[in-house]
């Protein structure tokens, strides 16, 4: 009989609604935190979509990881309370994983794009969040959780508070947490660089709650004050449509792969990382930053005359 | 899942992006200098010729000097601006429809766009996007991630 616990993600929605109102109020009041209409209906629409989705499809996942837990865990593990701080950590691990590939790997951004494709960072850009997420390899990052031997309830239990931890950080209302806990912690500064699109921020700070794991796997990098987030896409997408939004780096996918001449580039289109092509053309993003560097080798080197001003403009 | 707890969602959903759009009016359209400064954040390599901006100023068509066969297009997409760099291979066709300029892209967030015209800036910006439309495919300047 699997474990019965609270569904704690239900639970925290009111708090969800609340806390965004408030933001709105103190953005309104201060211009610290900002807000468009109708990026925001998208950013909650998405969150709707990926529920409901998610539901769709919960059962599945369910019955799956009881069977694995069931016919191949190592350990049995139980249900006392250093289990759940356990599962708490290995699942943020784990998190810290899928999150890099969903970053790293084309199959798993088409999924996760959704959730970096607003151009504004509020509460609301926390819950744009994938509607698709089921048909990409995500799930296998939980498996060894399963395999160790912590039931199957208790992980997703832990994964929703993991999400929940996530909401408040994806603000710019927040500048810097006492030292201590930006070492430890992720933090809205932490994420905000995440998700930025400016070639030096590009792929970093992929943890959920700890930001030990970037700081441990090379991935971390600190907010600069001189370097002010712009927030979206290198390629941020010309529509507001939650449809279009949800499906459309699939749809790039299919294309390329419909259009590929080779095996080979079909299994690249799909495995290697987002704007990945056969003949370069496409930039991924270790070609943005790489031509960011270079840039800036020129303009230290004093081959080129440094714009004025060079401190990037905020995304307007 | 629960269908009053959807609807509730969906109310608040509502509700929410109401009191968004009422306290954060969109007021800054664009004018030369935004036009500017995010198509060299976009593209930093593009040196922009001519800029055409539309009446209602949401949106702007650039001739570029480099890179070479390309056309700068900037959109204003709520308060927030969206660039690309468009090649022959990224527009399908382009019309006049109804004194608008209609170009239709290659591109499945941004599948067509219109833009407003005074009668003397129309036929150059046709032209323009002819020209390029018609120019072989160059640099695609695609990038995600």
């Amino acid at each position: 009989m699997p474990l019965e616990l609270a569904k704690p993600t239900e639970l925290a929605v009111p708090a969800f609604v609340l806390f965004v109102l408030v933001e709105m109020i103190y953005g309104w009041r201060t211009g610290r935190a900002k807000f468009e209409g109708k990026d925001a209906l998208t950013s909650l629409t998405m969150g709707l979509g990926s529920t409901v989705s998610g539901a769709l499809t919960a059962g599945l996942f369910f019955v799956l990881s009881y069977w694995i837990w069931e016919n191949f865990r190592i350990f049995d593990l139980g249900a006392g309370v250093w289990v759940f701080v356990l599962a708490f950590a290995l699942d943020d691990f784990a998190y810290y994983w899928v999150h890099r590939f969903g970053h790293r790997m084309r199959w798993m951004w088409a999924a996760h794009v959704i959730h970096h494709s607003s151009q504004h960072y509020n509460l609301t850009t926390a819950l744009r969040q994938t509607w698709t997420g089921q048909f990409t390899p995500g799930f296998l990052f939980k498996v060894p959780l399963f395999l160790l031997g912590i039931e199957p309830a208790i992980v997703f239990f832990v994964a929703a508070l993991n999400l929940i931890y996530q909401f408040w950080i994806h603000t710019e209302a927040i500048g810097r947490m006492p030292r201590w806990f930006e070492a430890v912690m992720n933090t809205p500064s932490h994420h905000r660089v995440h998700h930025a699109n400016n070639p030096k921020y590009l792929d970093a700070n992929y943890a959920g709650v700890f930001i030990i794991w970037d700081r441990m796997f090379g991935s971390f990098i600190p907010e600069d004050k001189d370097e002010p987030c712009r927030y979206g896409l290198v390629r941020d997408l010309g529509t507001f449509n939650p449809l279009r939004v949800a499906t459309h780096e699939w749809v790039g996918i299919f294309r390329d792969i419909w259009r590929a001449r080779s095996w080979k580039h079909r299994a690249l289109y799909l495995l290697a990382p987002p704007g990945w092509t056969p003949d370069g053309s496409r930039k991924t993003s270790d070609m943005i930053r790489a031509e960011w560097l270079a840039r800036q080798g020129k303009i230290t080197h004093g081959t080129e005359e440094p714009e004025a001003p060079t401190a990037p403009q905020a995304a307007e | 899942m629960d269908p009053v707890q959807v609807l509730g969602s969906l109310a608040a959903i509502l509700l929410l992006a109401f009191i968004a759009m009422r306290m954060f009016p969109v007021k800054a359209p664009l004018d030369d200098g935004k036009v500017t400064r995010n198509l060299q954040r976009y593209e930093p390599d593009a040196k922009i010729s001519e800029i055409y901006l539309t009446e209602d100023c949401k949106a702007a068509l650039i001739q570029l000097q480099a890179p070479a066969n390309a056309l700068g297009l900037t959109v204003q997409l709520g308060d927030r601006v969206v660039c690309r760099v468009i090649t022959g291979q990224d527009i399908k066709r382009a019309d006049i429809s109804h004194g608008k300029l209609v170009i239709h892209f290659d591109d499945y967030t941004q599948p067509a766009i219109k833009l407003a015209y005074g009668t003397e800036v129309l036929p150059k910006v046709q032209d323009l996007v002819n020209t390029v439309a018609t120019s072989g495919p160059t640099k695609d300047m695609h990038h995600a991630a």
